[in-house]
């Protein structure tokens, strides 16, 4: 079966944040970017289905500008077979128009699953993985921690508030990635030369035929006020005198 | 008319405590609208939380009791949802954040060709349509945006809002049948994480402990300055991925958020992945042996040391000064 996973370029969140046009933007310049973690376990999930022999393919997907194409090879590098860039020049894809683009990528490459990483850490929105799903009329499992062919059906345990939750589902399905599903490799050298000569098709949102779909506009950004550090104490007994007399939860 | 339909979440019968704050938010944006504040219920066997949610200042209950719906499942779930927010003519289509509605409300979106909105935790006016105020980038950065559409689903975050008190009203229980869209997934089996102490979510004191405590053992020892506050127990990304705790205890951006009165953040470094969880906490503890962490430019209060250590004196000292 082929398997379509997801790799996502996003700024490093340790970077300063500055904002420019009176928080209209975020000013991107100087800021280090790097691959987005949860996509780094779904790749990694998609890339051992493959070493399993469930697998027989494994495309990765991207949406991001040009330079994003370094991201994508690293997905390569992982171990997927081949890479499908969609140059989009914004950093802040509305997530319906990232799910409606990649469920044009689904109908031309027609996977039996999609697997991608749960969030975007920068926007954090968690719901391209869902949208796609109910675009496609697909099941979908989001917070994967484990997932597993049994026969026919894909087994997944989903993270939830209060433990772990089990569900099994025919093919074609979604699934996004948590943490606790793998620890992403790092390439090997042998990887990161196969990588460059692995095929990365560029594409486009009017090349697969989408046109503006926005449903949510952003309207500006701001900074939380800076919380002050408070005071640094010599022992528990006055920690226990603050948190009677000035905090007063005792 | 335009109304605001409210998924009310339940667990093992009982109505969510995190519904309180969220039901603040939905009728701060009925009023907005000028609409009616729908709470919907979904489940089987849920009459007792239909009466509950009834309670809660709303207009009225929708509420869809059926076998078919005993545990969630995306695409029924999302179905019928969508069938009763046409039905009742809801403009805005709202839920508590949780891991439930982070994965149901999304499919609500594509099903009612409506705007999605994550994590909201403010309402504004902005050219006389209601905008929405979310964090974002381990929320170091709030995002400002509204709705292209003339629906809207959002999750709201309830650390943001006051809990909604029971009113002396008791609103009207509708029943409605709408279709339940199936797509052949089954749900296998639920392991829960047992536990005695309040839920995270819930709790006004939480404890967490990092990767500092150095295993499960030193992950324990955090139990007797819990028991002192009734407290739950929360940790860090690393500290699950270390194995010393569940992840369901997990706090921060891919975990839990929660805004106590009072956090110990012991051997925690102070990483923003699980500083976006907490930093809204009324008063920060910081225990830790390395003064120069990033948590401690967050502690309302901090002591340097080796935390198996301080840990016993504290809850002694705590003991006294509680007795």
């Amino acid at each position: 079966m082929k398997v379509l996973t997801t790799m996502r370029r996003v700024p490093d969140l340790d970077a300063r944040v500055h904002l420019r046009s009176d928080g209209e933007e975020i000013d991107y310049d100087g800021v280090a970017h790097k691959e987005n973690y949860f996509d780094e376990v779904a790749v990694e999930c998609a890339v051992r289905l493959r070493e399993a022999k469930v697998a027989t393919e494994v495309v990765a997907v991207c949406m991001g500008p040009s330079e994003a194409k370094i991201n994508l090879r690293k997905a390569l590098a992982m171990g997927a077979d081949r890479g499908i860039l969609v140059e989009v020049e914004e950093q802040d894809l509305d997530p319906f128009l990232v799910a409606t683009l990649l469920a044009k990528i689904v109908a031309q490459e027609e996977p039996s699953l999609v697997i991608m990483g749960k969030l975007g850490v920068d926007f954090e929105n968690a719901q391209v993985p869902q949208m796609l799903a109910e675009i496609l009329g697909w099941p979908s499992a989001t917070f994967a921690f484990s997932v597993e062919m049994q026969g026919d059906r894909l087994v997944v345990g989903r993270e939830v508030d209060g433990g772990s939750a089990y569900f099994s589902m025919p093919l074609p399905a979604v699934v996004s990635a948590d943490l606790r599903l793998n620890e992403p490799r790092y390439p090997n050298l042998p990887g990161i030369a196969r990588a460059q000569a692995k095929r990365l098709d560029v594409t486009s949102p009017e090349e697969l035929g989408v046109e503006e779909g926005r449903r949510v506009k952003s309207v500006r950004f701001t900074l939380p006020p800076e919380r002050k550090a408070g005071a640094i104490l010599e022992s528990v007994d006055d920690l226990v005198i603050k948190l009677r007399d000035e905090a007063k939860v005792l | 008319m335009s109304n605001v339909l409210f998924f009310a979440e339940h667990s093992q019968g009982s109505l969510r405590k995190l519904n309180g704050p969220a039901l603040t938010a939905a009728r701060q944006l009925a009023t907005r609208v000028g609409g009616q504040l729908i709470a919907l219920v979904v489940g089987e066997d849920v009459g007792a939380v239909a009466q509950a949610v009834a309670r809660l200042g709303v207009d009225k209950v929708v509420c869809v009791d059926d076998a078919a719906l005993r545990d969630y499942l995306p695409r029924r779930y999302a179905s019928v949802v969508a069938e009763v927010a046409e039905d009742e003519d809801a403009e805005v289509v709202l839920a508590a954040v949780t891991t439930l509605s982070k994965d149901l409300l999304p499919r609500v979106a594509v099903r009612l060709e409506a705007a999605m909105i994550s994590d909201v935790v403010d309402f504004l006016d902005e050219d006389d349509a209601p905008a929405f105020v979310r964090p974002m980038w381990a929320s170091k950065l709030f995002e400002v945006v509204t709705a292209a559409t003339d629906v809207v689903c959002l999750t709201v975050r309830h650390t943001a809002f006051a809990a909604q008190e029971e009113s002396g009203r008791v609103a009207p229980i509708a029943a409605a049948s709408p279709e339940i869209v199936d797509d052949g997934t089954t749900f296998e089996r639920f392991d829960a994480v047992e536990s005695a102490r309040p839920a995270l979510t819930d709790a006004d004191v939480v404890v967490a402990g990092g990767r500092g405590l150095g295993s499960a053992e030193g992950f324990a020892s955090l139990e007797p300055l819990a028991d002192l506050f009734n407290a739950a127990i929360g940790a860090t990304r690393a500290a699950v991925d270390a194995g010393y705790c569940p992840n369901d205890w997990q706090i921060g951006q891919t975990g839990k958020i929660v805004a106590p009165d009072l956090y110990f953040a012991v051997g925690i470094s102070g990483a923003i992945q699980h500083v976006a969880g907490m930093k809204n906490a009324k008063t920060i503890v910081a225990i830790n042996k390395n003064p120069e962490e990033p948590i401690f430019q967050l502690a309302s209060y901090a002591v340097v040391g080796d935390a198996h250590k301080l840990l016993p004196q504290l809850v002694e000292a705590l003991t006294k000064a509680k007795a």
